[in-house]
């Protein structure tokens, strides 16, 4: 599904000088111009109220902008319902219980495609295939409340897995799991995306950020303030200073023995190690 | 991050946001009183314009009260064609308009309006309430006027939890509508099954907001009864005293009047009102022009 050269092929979704401003007069986006290609797995990370959740809303209509468009592989939003939007573009919410409105997890699971209208051989067939894919096939009697918050999360990601996005954005996949879960999240993300998905993750954890995006983008007022890889996002102070972010604590501690040598990009243990090796071996004359 | 700006505390500079909460509380609790003693639409109209002239005094957008009154339409016009459904076999009903079996009979027609006036007098005067006393002041008025410190607790809790139950409503509806549950099409027996969707989460999440909020209450040790004392306080001006008595003073005479001599009822309705508007249409048309 994914494609090698993804160059030439429109984006899958793009936003051009996209404004909004909620009812009460807060402005949360300031002219945004953000493409979005196949094959993605973009970050979007930012401090609190910098309009990432606003952002990703606009992707999938639930929002829909006050000023300048936002197109879902070629459809303009605004044109277009949100049920037709959710076939292309699956958001999945911070809270899996906002969500959970069934009493098995299969059902749960089947609940976006059902309101899709599709036959019921197909909701099975679809709903079964996104409860593999996020691991949860061996839970689909159970009841998704009584599940932990990871597999709640799963839960959440297949049900909108099962209407077959070709964009799955997941809205804080970690919040409130500790470490191995939050890893375990990651991978399966991970997977989804190497399945052919093209991902995007808002995010506060900048170690999962620089371990698994490919692309970050760094919000900071309702404005895009870089766009480019996890190494260059981290590696610029100017832009982590002005969004308030803080790098991986590897990568701080690279950007301190900057003048020893090492590079301001490094992103984890190995990598670090790497250039150790290499800077004492030269400091040996080996 | 949707916030509902209904029933929210509005900054503004206002006189009426000046007031003591104590003032504000008697003048919401006299006037909804007597409202209770009216039965024709006339004084329910004053009443109405009294009210919406304060909620205007307050400097709050008019649009809010609007869309609120808006809102309450379709049930207006249920309580006028059932209460003449259930009056036009009584004596004194007369029907003013009627198509086959359905119509509007007089009673019905005087009595609703001062029932519509009452509602929407109702929501002015609590929304402006709302909108000009932070909810820490509406307490601290509910307290002075001497209401137990666990009352007061239960009320504030209370207020909270509207806003906090239209910001998950808006939340998981979003969430919801995510899964293409287009809850607003379709016919409204479907409409009102696929509510459920939205309902559910909503009273899971409120079970476990109740059990939450139950564990930090006990974990700081609030007990009911003894003694307390207050940090934040308000004091209450010269000027508001005669307001208050003003407003005690109006629902006593409202009520006495409506017990002993009938006044606000469909009769001296068409006493007291209808002859006066005779007079007053008969003066306008004498008038030179």
């Amino acid at each position: 599904m994914r494609s090698e050269n993804h160059a030439p092929i429109a984006p899958l979704v793009q936003a051009r000088g996209l404004h909004y401003t909620y009812p009460d007069g807060t402005s949360a986006l300031r002219g945004i111009d953000l493409e979005i290609h196949r094959g993605d797995y973009v970050a979007i990370i930012g401090e609190n109220g910098s309009g990432k959740t606003t952002l990703v809303k606009h992707f999938n209509g639930l929002l829909k902008s006050t000023e300048g468009n936002v197109s879902v592989m070629g459809i303009d939003t605004r044109n277009a319902t949100i049920a037709e939007l959710s076939t292309r573009v699956g958001y999945v919410f911070q809270n899996p219980d906002d969500q959970i409105c069934t009493s098995r997890v299969e059902e749960e699971v089947a609940f976006g495609a059902k309101n899709l209208g599709l036959p019921r051989d197909e909701i099975v067939r679809r709903s079964e295939k996104a409860m593999k894919e996020t691991g949860i096939y061996h839970l689909k009697d159970q009841h998704p409340l009584y599940l932990g918050k990871g597999e709640r999360q799963r839960v959440a990601v297949a049900s909108i897995l099962a209407m077959q996005p070709e964009v799955l954005i997941v809205d804080e996949p970690t919040t409130g799991q500790d470490r191995r879960q939050s890893r375990q999240m990651m991978d399966m993300i991970g997977q989804l995306y190497s399945q052919g998905y093209t991902v995007i993750i808002i995010t506060h954890d900048m170690r999962l950020v620089a371990d698994y995006a490919k692309r970050v983008v760094v919000l900071c007022n309702g404005k895009v303030l870089f766009d480019g890889s996890p190494a260059d996002a981290f590696s610029r102070p100017e832009t982590i200073k002005e969004s308030a972010l803080q790098p991986p604590q590897i990568t701080q501690l690279a950007q301190m023995l900057r003048d020893f040598g090492f590079p301001p990009d490094i992103l984890n243990a190995e990598q670090m190690y790497v250039a150790f090796k290499g800077i004492y071996a030269r400091s040996r004359g080996i | 991050m949707s916030r509902a700006i209904l029933l929210q505390y509005v900054s503004k500079e206002s006189p009426i946001h000046r007031l003591d909460p104590v003032t504000k509380i008697v003048y919401v609790f006299s006037l909804s009183l007597i409202t209770l003693f009216i039965f024709e639409p006339v004084t329910g109209l004053l009443v109405l314009i009294f009210s919406v002239l304060v909620y205007r005094a307050a400097k709050l957008e008019i649009k809010v009260l609007r869309n609120l009154f808006i809102s309450f339409i379709p049930a207006m016009l249920m309580i006028m064609f059932v209460w003449s459904y259930t009056t036009a076999k009584t004596a004194d009903a007369t029907f003013v308009w009627r198509y086959g079996w359905i119509g509007l009979t007089d009673t019905a027609l005087i009595a609703g309006s001062a029932v519509i006036t009452r509602i929407l007098s109702v929501i002015s005067i609590t929304t402006m309430l709302l909108a000009t006393t932070t909810q820490r002041d509406i307490i601290e008025g509910f307290r002075k006027l001497g209401l137990p410190y666990i009352m007061c607790f239960i009320i504030a809790l209370a207020l909270r939890t509207i806003m906090v139950f239209l910001e998950d409503y808006s939340r998981i509806k979003e969430a919801q509508m995510a899964r293409a549950l287009e809850y607003e099409r379709g016919p409204v027996w479907e409409k009102l099954v696929k509510v459920r969707f939205i309902v559910i989460p909503l009273l899971a999440s409120a079970l476990n907001r109740a059990i939450t909020i139950t564990s930090a209450v006990e974990s700081r040790g609030l007990t009911v009864g003894g003694k307390r004392t207050f940090y934040h306080t308000t004091k209450m001006r010269r000027f508001e005293y005669p307001i208050v008595l003003g407003l005690i003073g109006l629902v006593i005479f409202v009520a006495l009047t409506s017990m002993l001599f009938g006044y606000y009822t469909k009769d001296w309705f068409y006493d007291t009102w209808v002859p006066l508007g005779r007079v007053v249409v008969g003066f306008l048309a004498q008038m030179p022009r």
